[in-house]
């Protein structure tokens, strides 16, 4: 009995760890999601997020955290591609296709020449179920923070969002402000491979962020019903997948597409 | 879409040139080149208190990165450019396009990143006829309606300077005619001085203190009604076109008196 007990206990605090990063990921997804939306970044941040599998294998090849490894590698992907968009002859979207996928490759190749087994599904759709409170307080940590700079930039933001020289010319530090919205990125990025996986993540930052859209009648409530959008997907997804024994990335995934269809019946301005 | 490195951190002024408290903004020898090309070059302006300057020039003469420039925008690559301390500048850029998949109104985005009230918005929006519009969503705006909402931003912060660029492009021939007499009426009523970038010379000639024709270089510039007898103006708007400006001129003259030389 006792036994059981215990069991029950266990199994319920991993889900509700597992519900908790989940939500807190799509908390910060929320806006986030809604400025790649904006910005027409959706496919730029598809390519970032490919990118991490370098950096996790950086990250353990350095002896470092994978998260840390993520980081560094997605801001050397901006870089990279800010400078070759600064060469000026090809299109963002082609130089994206070449960056993301030679990354993906890269990092792949990197990480099947390591000695010791890596799980590769796990990376590429999400492990949710296995994240420990340690790593579920750097989650709920890492989003704080995320959230935090967004909402204390948020009228700069949405200015330079709108018109970058007009933003300049007001006096918002353009160069600077764009920097710290990529850091924020690659730090999404980082945290969120767990919880659903590099493949998956642009989906949950731009699915719920188009949902929002239908209804908001402000930038900010956009970005506050995306948010609520987002944790409601993945409260079901994770509660699907483990009613149907299905996997809980896709499961989540499809929640936030289901909701999204739903949103078409109404369309507003 | 070009989203990095595209920007320089805002620029502080590097030379304090010999003191006149009217100048607001000058420059002096200014060059920018991008990516190795020259696309201005030795522009030299000075602009003080109460002027209404417009500079005017052919398509790809550097009229929109002469302003960018100006504003720091544009990393200059020579010359030296001074602005008054604490000059408030309003910027009514060329192209402005509300993403729809934002929505955003015409109230909040007057709102954004300003400490102004409500009653103050309001105010601006009725000075420019918007006063209905102010729920509306941005990206449904027309043109003119778009364009003047810019300019209700430039005018929010009360600039000493407004800087426009192309204001009338996309506008109809009656919208046109009411922004400039809007800006006519601001210029002489708030005492703001104005930095324009036109195409519509006959209304440069009848509402400037002051043209400067560019085309890489300032091929010439003074006040409207002598520059159209400039042989450099003449040579990049063809004769034709330049007679046609003088006729213009002398009738505008005629009517007002004309014999305030």
């Amino acid at each position: 009995m006792r036994m059981i007990i215990t069991m029950v206990a266990v199994m319920s605090n991993f889900i509700i760890q597992a519900m908790l990063a989940g939500i807190f990921i799509a908390l910060a997804a929320g806006p986030m999601g809604c400025f790649l939306v904006w910005r027409r970044m959706a496919y730029f941040g598809d390519s970032m997020s490919h990118s991490a599998l370098v950096g996790i294998a950086l990250g353990i090849s350095m002896g470092v955290s994978y998260s840390l490894g993520i980081m560094l590698v997605c801001i050397l992907f901006a870089v990279a591609l800010g400078s070759l968009e600064l060469k000026g002859n090809l299109a963002t979207d082609t130089l994206l296709g070449i960056l993301a996928h030679s990354s993906l490759s890269l990092g792949l190749i990197w990480i099947s020449l390591m000695s010791h087994p890596i799980n590769l599904e796990a990376i590429l759709f999400g492990d949710i179920l296995t994240i420990t409170y340690h790593e579920c307080m750097v989650i709920v940590l890492g989003v704080l923070i995320i959230l935090g700079c967004i909402f204390k930039m948020w009228p700069k933001l949405i200015l330079l969002t709108l018109h970058e020289d007009l933003a300049f010319a007001e006096g918002v530090h353009v160069k600077k402000i764009k920097w710290i919205f990529m850091a924020l990125l690659s730090m999404m990025v980082a945290f969120s491979v767990q919880v659903i996986g590099i493949l998956l993540l642009m989906s949950l930052m731009i699915i719920p962020a188009a949902t929002a859209r239908q209804w908001a009648r402000t930038p900010l409530s956009m970005s506050l019903l995306a948010m609520l959008i987002g944790a409601l997907s993945v409260v079901l997804g994770i509660w699907g997948s483990m009613q149907f024994d299905v996997p809980s990335a896709p499961c989540i995934v499809l929640c936030a597409t289901l909701l999204f269809m739903s949103s078409l019946l109404r369309s507003s301005a | 879409m070009n989203l990095l490195l595209s920007h320089n951190t805002p620029m502080s002024d590097d030379r304090q040139p010999l003191a006149d408290k009217d100048l607001l903004l000058s420059a002096t020898d200014l060059g920018v080149d991008l990516q190795g090309k020259s696309i201005i070059h030795d522009v030299d302006l000075n602009l003080t208190n109460h002027d209404f300057i417009t500079v005017i020039g052919p398509n790809g003469a550097g009229k929109s990165t002469l302003l960018k420039v100006l504003l720091g925008i544009v990393p200059k690559s020579k010359g030296h450019i001074y602005r008054k301390p604490n000059l408030r500048i309003g910027y009514v850029p060329q192209q402005f396009d509300v993403p729809k998949t934002m929505p955003i109104t015409v109230q909040g985005f007057l709102a954004l990143d300003l400490s102004k009230k409500q009653h103050e918005i309001e105010a601006i929006l009725s000075q420019l006829e918007m006063l209905e519009y102010q729920s509306t969503f941005m990206h449904q705006l027309s043109g003119g309606q778009r364009q003047r909402v810019l300019i209700a931003r430039a005018l929010i912060k009360d600039p000493d300077l407004l800087v426009l660029d192309e204001p009338a492009q996309n506008l109809d021939i009656k919208s046109q005619i009411s922004l400039y007499k809007f800006l006519s009426t601001l210029y002489q009523t708030k005492k703001t001085s104005v930095l324009m970038v036109s195409h519509d010379l006959h209304m440069v000639m009848s509402l400037t203190t002051h043209v400067m024709c560019l085309y890489g270089h300032v091929c010439c510039a003074g006040e409207p009604k002598l520059i159209t007898k400039d042989p450099a103006f003449t040579s990049i708007f063809g004769k034709e076109f330049a007679s046609m400006m003088s006729i213009y001129q002398h009738a505008h003259d005629h009517h007002h008196g004309g014999s305030h030389e």
